[in-house]
Order: structure tokens, then sequence, then C-alpha cells
């Protein structure tokens, strides 16, 4: 619940004045202009198997479909044919192959869909995870895995400013799909939803239009649907360090099997495109704390110059106001905590009761521990982020996503061993 | 006469994952004991390929030689109006594969699996039959698990006698629908309507072979191109549970459903199947399950819905269970129980809105939002295997 407007946040903090800066830039951005590289190589794969699913430090791709499954087996035995049969045409796939022939006998249905065929790889990744009621659901332990739950695999329980739709949110099992093909990023979620019908079903999906953020260091930052560079300083998923830092569950974690892990945490924001376009640039860009056009932070002149946080304006005022969403988001106001964004722009046409665009950020996460990571920082968000105003916090899912899996093998093998 | 289909080659043995039988696995399992040459259009890859045309003198040319193993006859049409299929027999002249409906432009094509001897090609004109021979050479490679013609014999049997009883149920069904109608007992016509109809969504594929039969019987307002066209269960529906209490308006209406109701029943007295038919019906009598009766369309005005359900339901089980023997016979036990399980469970969802009515189930209107999404997503899980079954009954 925003407590505060954004005309009477500018109001407060003096911000009326910022607005000359923003006219001063003077910067004329053209469509192509410092987005050279929009898309993703279109035929090269992105290995299935290593130490780390891939989908996560891999460079983020164009496109998503993300479909979260529950789960309508019975036993871990069946949860594990499931996973294997899953990994096998995850492989399969992800390498730019079919689940299986398109010809056969006449008499039954082709193996495969077939929607992908003769498209390219298109760096298709998919990553799987497990949500917290694999563990435990209403204090039932449904297969006797309760034993063997990563300790961070927790509901992440109510935050400020949810308005949270429970049928598209949660779920058993994730499948997160990216490509620089729609077409192949649906495929992959569609053949795994069939060949594990009766085994499990699609409780939601998401699709996904445009990466909004960078995920290695030779990425340019995108915008997202509010027009800004979404995600500029964000981890790099070739930042070793920053890798083992904040994403890759560590030797502390008690249950081995699922060292080298991470958790994934989904968002569905709506953004109320509406009221954003109407609002003015100064405005918008206090809110966000950037130029719009550049993508500078508003105490700097480059897209990457430091985000000085202590920087004031003559009247002794903070150029990045006290509730910009890049202050209250950075590492600097989270005790240092960062997370992995990999999220995607979304539409799903318009809002049947008011008729105003459905469309926001389908927000993607990675970290060690989505309590002291994105929790933590949403709730400083969710409160008094100047963001607030024009944007929902509509679904959330929590999932651990298992380390890699090795040739031969399949995902969260060692859950099973 | 016993018919026995041999459109399929001999398959490996199948998935026997019973969860996942519809793992792409499968098709990669098949046509191992293959002769050669590529297959024709829709024919099994790597089948030998022979060509025949139809012609006004039957089938062109007259002699043919083959391998034995896989062999697809392609048949094409010269454009002769007297002849329009061709079939294969052995020498007691049973058929063991054919293709009908080819005409000029519209080819066709059927596979079989030979063993060597000597054949019979029919290619009928009317007063000459039988006028092909095929030699098939060599030595063919026995399937260890190809489904016994005695069980698949068994199974179209039992169908055939399954088909004919929903039939007649219907027929007598619809009379006493007709006659309350015609005595402007509109009370007795509504309670008669859902236990009627179910009796036609039982063995709904079968009436669909008909062509029109099916739309002149069972059209909803918005599958016909105009409403003056529009005749059956539900335009008779839509007058009953209109408000309306002459029942006067339905009259040329329960005529014309019981010409068409006693039409199809004359049909079906002499229908033959095909064990593939049987498991294709099963299939499609499930997706009419999840895209008409979950979801109200069908019976929008009195909302009996769940009987149509049911009656689609145990049309597609008892199909299945004609089909089981023949399945374990092949090895796909495991896909039979697989399948058994899902059908199970699909039914035990169902029986929770029986109802002590004259109906026997509640009202769509009852039927909880999470209800019609788990049915929606149990049916896709029964009809996943249950579509593999076709082509492991095929040959």
């Amino acid at each position: 619940m925003p407590a505060i407007t954004r005309r009477q946040l500018l109001a407060a903090t003096g911000g009326g004045a910022l607005g000359l800066t923003v006219g001063g830039s003077g910067y004329a951005l053209g469509r192509h202009e410092a987005e050279g590289e929009g898309q993703g190589s279109v035929g090269a794969t992105i290995p299935f198997h290593g130490p780390h699913q891939a989908g996560i430090a891999t460079p983020a791709q164009d496109r998503l479909v993300f479909g979260a499954f529950d789960l309508t087996l019975d036993s871990a035995g069946e949860l594990r044919e499931l996973l294997r049969t899953w990994t096998e045409a995850a492989a399969a796939m992800t390498a730019g192959r079919s689940t299986g022939p398109l010809t056969g006998a006449p008499d039954a249905p082709p193996a495969d869909t077939g929607e992908a065929v003769g498209l390219p790889a298109a760096q298709l990744t998919i990553t799987f995870g497990l949500g917290p009621d694999v563990f435990e659901r209403g204090g039932e332990d449904r297969f006797g895995l309760a034993a063997r739950r990563p300790a961070a695999l927790t509901p992440l329980g109510p935050l400020p400013g949810d308005q949270l739709e429970p049928q598209i949110g949660g779920g058993d099992v994730c499948v997160q799909a990216c490509a620089n093909d729609p077409q192949v990023a649906f495929h992959a979620v569609r053949n795994l939803a069939r060949v594990g019908r009766g085994a499990a079903v699609l409780r939601w999906a998401q699709l996904g239009f445009g990466r909004t953020s960078s995920t290695t260091s030779d990425q340019v930052t995108l915008r997202n649907l509010q027009g800004f560079k979404d995600g500029t300083n964000n981890l790099h998923g070739d930042d070793a360090q920053a890798m083992r830092q904040f994403v890759w569950v560590g030797p502390e974690e008690p249950q081995s099997w699922f060292r080298g892990g991470t958790y994934l945490v989904s968002r569905r924001i709506r953004m109320f495109i509406e009221a954003w376009d109407r609002d003015t640039l100064g405005d918008q860009e206090h809110v966000i704390g950037r130029f719009k056009a550049s993508g500078a932070p508003l105490s700097g002149k480059q897209e990457h110059d430091t985000v000085d946080l202590s920087a004031r304006d003559a009247k002794g005022e903070p150029v990045i106001p006290i509730n910009a969403h890049i202050r209250l988001a950075g590492p600097a106001s989270n005790d240092g905590q960062r997370i992995l964004r990999r999220g995607y722009s979304f539409t799903d046409g318009i809002d049947p009761v008011t008729g105003e665009l459905d469309a926001g950020l389908f927000f993607v996460c990675f970290q060690r521990d989505p309590h002291s990571q994105f929790a933590a920082i949403q709730r400083r968000l969710g409160a008094s982020d100047a963001l607030g105003e024009y944007i929902q916090h509509r679904s959330s899912a929590l999932f651990a996503i298992p380390p890699g899996v090795r040739p031969g093998g399949y995902v969260a093998e060692g859950l099973f061993n | 006469m016993k018919r026995t289909h041999t459109r399929a080659t001999p398959r490996g043995k199948t998935a026997t994952c019973a969860c996942l039988a519809a793992l792409g696995m499968m098709a990669t399992l098949g046509m191992t004991a293959c002769g050669g040459a590529s297959g024709g259009a829709g024919a099994s890859k790597g089948a030998d390929t022979v060509k025949v045309t139809l012609t006004d003198q039957g089938c062109s040319p007259a002699k043919l030689t083959a391998p034995a193993g896989p062999l697809t006859i392609s048949v094409t049409s010269d454009g002769t109006s007297a002849v329009t299929e061709m079939e294969l027999k052995d020498t007691h002249g049973i058929i063991l594969g054919e293709r009908e409906n080819v005409v000029a432009g519209l080819p066709g094509a059927f596979s079989l699996n030979v063993k060597p001897g000597r054949y019979v090609m029919n290619c009928p004109n009317g007063d000459r039959e039988d006028n092909g021979v095929l030699l098939v050479t060599g030595s063919a490679p026995t399937s260890t698990n190809a489904p016994s013609a005695r069980l698949l014999a068994s199974a179209v049997a039992g169908y055939r006698g399954y088909v004919r009883r929903e039939t007649r149920a219907l027929l007598i069904g619809t009379r006493a629908f007709a006659a309350a109608l015609q005595r402007g007992d509109t009370q007795r016509a509504k309670a008669l309507f859902g236990p009627v109809r179910r009796h036609y969504e039982a063995i709904e594929p079968v009436a669909e072979s008909f062509g029109d039969l099916d739309p002149a019987i069972d059209a909803r307002v918005n599958d016909v191109p105009s409403i003056k066209q529009w005749t059956g269960f539900h335009r008779i529906e839509r007058i009953l549970w209109s408000g309306a209490t002459a029942a006067r308006g339905t009259l040329p209406y329960a005529k014309k459903l019981l010409a068409d109701v006693g039409t199809l029943y004359t049909k079906v007295q002499t229908l033959d199947y095909q064990p593939a038919q049987l498991a294709n019906g099963a299939v499609e009598l499930l997706n009419e399950v999840a895209n008409s009766k979950i979801t109200g369309e069908e019976d929008r005005y009195s909302h009996t819905d769940l009987s149509d359900f049911e009656g689609n339901l145990t049309g597609a089980r008892v199909a299945f269970e004609l089909l089981r023997p023949a399945l374990a016979a092949r090895g796909d036990a495991a896909l039979a129980r697989d399948i058994a399980g899902r059908f199970a469970a699909v039914q035990r969802g169902l029986d929770r809105y029986r109802r002590d009515t004259p109906l026997g189930f509640a009202y769509y209107s009852e039927l909880t939002p999470g209800d019609r999404r788990q049915f929606a997503q149990q049916v896709d899980a029964l009809a996943e295997p249950l579509s593999t079954v076709a082509a492991r009954v095929a040959g």
C-alpha cells in the first residue's frame, strides 16, 4: 500500500526543481541507438548439463514461457520418474531436437507436437524447480521428502503491497523456458506438459515477450514497459564471485543434494500503464531514480555511473529521492544484499474489469536465500517504494532450483538418493 | 466375416512407464524390421511401396511382386468413375487391407505386413472383381507381439453388440420422448431428455461416421449454417426449457428426430468396425467431455451435461475394456492398467455428482469451478495414453 503518492512525494522533497536537470540532458534517443544487439544469437545452443542449471547465469534470452505445475502423482518414486522423463525431453529440446519423430504410425499421435521443427535451438534453456508444497503441504509430508527440504524453502508469507491471486501463484514444480524464439519456448512447456499428463497439471503459465535484465556483462540493458532501463546494476552471471556470494547455495546448506542450487522467486507485477503514461517525465525519473533517456542515475551522466545516494542538490535535498526505486532496491539500503534478476515484460491483453492494458513485468530473481534477499528487499519496497503507486504485485511463487544435471543424470537426482 | 486389419507394422515392445506412456520414445521403437525403400504419403517409414492405379478394368497393373515384410500399397485413380477402392485379400477372400474413396486427385495408401505367398488384389468395378495378383517373395520376420486377431475380432464383435444395444435403447427412449411431446406432456418430455440422450452420447462417434446424421440429431444452435436448418435434440431442448408450456412447436422436430434415430438404428445393424476405430472413438468421446460437457455448452438450456458426460465416459470405457485383452496379449498390460486407473479417477469424480433423480446426476450449475478444472485435467491425463492405443491394435 503506497502511503505517499508521487506528487505528494515530490512536494515533500522539493523535487520539482529536479525537472530542470532532466530537461538539461538534451539526450535524443533513437530507437536503435544504444540498443544495437537486442536480439540474442538465434541458432546457438546453451548446454543443458553442468554444475548449475542453465537459464540462471547464462545470458538472458529474449522470450520466456514459464509454467508452474501441480503434481497429481502419489509418491516420490513417481516424482522421480516424472523428473527423469522431463530431463530427457529437456535435454533433447535444448539441443534443438524434437522430443520424438513426426513420422511414424498414422494411427498414433506424433511423438512431438511439431511446431518447433525447422526452428533453431534459439538458445533455449529449461530450468526446473520444486515448490515448498513438494516437501510439505498443509502439515502433510506428501511424498516422504520432508526431511530433505532445502533449508530456506519455506513460504515467503505476505509482503507489504501484495495483492495476490492464488490461482496464478505457487505450484509444485516450475519450468522456466527461455529462448530467442517465442515458439521454441512455448513448444518446450507444451511438450513437457504433454509428456507429464497424469503426473502433473499446469497450474498457471506466463508468457514474457521481452527480457528486462542483462545477466552478463556483455549484454546491453533493455527497457521495461515503463520505458526505463531496468537492471543496470544487476548481478552478472559471468561474475563467479558474486554468483557464489549471492546466488549459488553453498556448503552451508545442510541438504547436501541441494548445494549448487538456488532459489527462484517469481512475481507477476502489473503495471498501471495508463496512469504511468500520463505521469510527467520528471516525476517518472524521480520515481525510478534514473534519467529515462540515458538510464543514468539522477546523480550521474552515464548509465553505468555509480549511484550516489548521498548526492544533494543546491537546496540540500537528495538528488535521488528518499523513496526512489533504485535507492530502496539497491544493496546500500538492504544490508548489501543483491539478487540476480531475470524478468520479462508481459501483456495478457486487457483487464476484463477495467478495459485497461493488463501488462507489466513478470519478475524473476535468483538468490541463495529468498527470505534474507528478495523478501527483505521487497518488504522495504512494498512499504515505501515510490513506484508502488504505479505497480501491484499480483502473483508470487517460490521454487528451489536444484543444482545442474550431469550427463546421464536427471533433475534433482540427489533428492532421491 | 472376420476382417483382419493389418495396417501397421510390427512394433517393438513399447514403453511400459505407467505414468508417462506418451513420451516420445515410443515412436522410435517401432519399425525395426523393415525392408528398404521409402514409403508413400502417410505410409510407415521404411516400408516397400507398390503402386496400383484404379481403372475401368480394375487394378492396374494386374500383377505385382513385392518382398515380404512391411508394404505400403499406394492407390491412385486414372479418373475412372467405376472404381473407387482397392482391397488386398488372402486366397480365402479375407480382406487384409483396403483403401476406399480413391478418386482422381485424391490418392490413398494403406500399409500392412505381408508374408510370402499369393494375394488377390480387388478393384471392384461392379461386374468384375479380383482381377489382380500380388506375389510376395522371400521370408519375413514374424512379429512376436502382434495383437491376436482372435482377441481383436472379439473386441469388435463386443463393440458391435454394445452399439446396437445403445442404439436400440436410444430408439425406444426417443419414441417415448416424442410420444410425450405429442401428448403435450412437457414435464415427462423434460424428464426423458437427459436419460434418452445419454444413449446417444455413449456411441456418438459411430453416428458421426454417417455424415449428416449427427448434426441432424445433435447440433447446437451455433453448429448450423442457418437456424432454419437446426433440428434434433437441442432444438427441442431450447423450446422445452424456454418456459413454453405448450409442446406444439416441438412436434415437427420430434418427428424428424425419431426418423433420424430410426435411420441410425438401421445403419448400425450392418456396421462393422476396425479395432483402431474403437480406440479412436474412445478418444473422441473424451474430447467431447473436455470440449463441450465440462464447459456446459452441450445442454445449455436443460443443464443436463453431466448425464451426457457419463454417457461419453462409459462409451469410451466400454471400447477400451473390449480392447484390453488384445493390449495385454501384445505386452501392453501396464499401459492398460494405467489407462484403467485414469478412467476410474474420472469416474470417482463424476460419481460425486450422482443424484437420486430421474436424470441420475446433478445439474451442470452445481459443478464447482474447481471440479470443472479437475475434470478437464483428469480427462486430458486419460486421453493422452488412450490416444496411443489405436496404433497398438491396428495391426
